[in-house]
């Protein structure tokens, strides 16, 4: 004869056996008087679980619930701006890995072009002399002559020359950039 | 395997990118600087020559308007440095002369220049002018004790450096 113990009932009784083990159980339960009885008293002492949680449940009321769980919420005191843009970017950054590190990248092949632009331009040639000779007057720095495009030289006027007068020259250095000269008839 | 990046991702991502990038280049362009070195320099024909200081433009001053001159010296020699933008930086001049130095604007690789003299008698010499960096211009004429003054003013970026 089959015996099985009282966990194993309580266990068939929440339905939480096997199909091997809950049959092993209902042959027990035909067979014997002593686990069939313990069975039923377990239904009974779920009954009565089961009655006494309704009436207590009865016995509370709801009313006001959600206004009571709402004031909770505001009455819990709200992060200040700085603790709200920190945690914002700790999200930010930790979950949106797919925005900033792409921007970041290209932003910096960006940055990285800009600077390596002025590089691959060559020496500017020098424009052929309009004048006759002169000095060097002033020699710009390396850098000057790689990252300028445009002919070299500088122009001047007399901006107000109806009220000075005056002349204005274009005086060539040897490597034919014009320089301007205004001269002010003092 | 590279994960797939979803459309609004990508969005989002040139978006930022966008921003980052205007917000770069508009911090380059306010914070545009240039160095100008303004050289004085008084012309006359008192037999002296050229201030070994100023060999370097020796050939400049054989040729007219400044052919007329036997003697160059250099008075002084001082560093500006100009920010875009800016308003007029006061120039160290000899008495009883002022002036300003304003940079205007950088277009087309050219910096774009005001020099005001101001002098005692006659209205102020308002010269406005275009350079390449490290190239200078002149503006000259007015009345020194022994000549005339030659000013000269030469600009580069902030980080540049001019050879003599």
């Amino acid at each position: 004869m089959a015996r099985v113990t009282q966990d194993e009932l309580a266990r068939y009784r929440d339905g939480e056996l096997s199909v091997s083990a809950r049959q092993r159980v209902e042959e027990a339960l035909r067979t014997s008087p002593e686990d069939r009885n313990y069975l039923e008293r377990l239904d009974r002492l779920g009954d009565l679980l089961r009655v006494a949680h309704e009436e207590q449940a009865s016995q509370v009321s709801f009313e006001g619930f959600a206004e009571r769980v709402a004031a909770g919420i505001h009455a819990a005191e709200k992060p200040g701006v700085g603790e709200r843009i920190r945690v914002w970017l700790e999200e930010f950054f930790e979950h949106r890995r797919a925005v900033w590190i792409p921007a970041v990248s290209a932003v910096g092949a960006v940055a990285a072009l800009l600077l390596v632009l002025p590089l691959l331009h060559g020496p500017i040639p020098a424009a052929p002399a309009p004048q006759g000779t002169a000095g060097v007057i002033w020699a710009a720095s390396a850098d000057s002559a790689a990252s300028t495009a445009v002919p070299r030289g500088s122009e001047a006027i007399l901006a107000n020359r109806g009220q000075v007068t005056g002349w204005e020259f274009t005086v060539p250095n040897d490597r034919g950039e014009p320089i301007g000269v205004v001269w002010v008839n003092d | 395997m590279l994960r797939k990046i979803p459309r609004t991702n990508a969005k989002l991502a040139a978006l930022l990118a966008g921003l980052l990038a205007l917000a770069g280049m508009a911090a380059a362009q306010a914070s545009e600087r240039i160095r100008c070195e303004v050289l004085t320099i008084e012309a006359s024909r008192t037999g002296q020559g050229i201030d070994p200081a100023l060999a370097v433009y020796a050939p400049v001053f054989k040729t007219a308007p400044f052919a007329d001159f036997d003697t160059f010296k250099l008075v002084s020699r001082r560093d500006y440095e100009l920010t875009l933008p800016g308003g007029p930086t006061p120039l160290s001049l000899p008495t009883p002369y002022a002036g300003t130095l304003r940079f205007d604007r950088e277009s087309g690789g050219r910096f774009e220049l005001s020099l005001t003299l101001t002098r005692p008698t006659g209205g102020p010499v308002l010269v406005q002018a275009k350079a390449t960096p490290g190239t200078p211009f002149f503006a000259a004429g007015l009345k020194s004790a022994l000549g005339r003054w030659v000013f000269g003013v030469s600009c580069d970026r902030a980080n540049g450096v001019v050879h003599y």
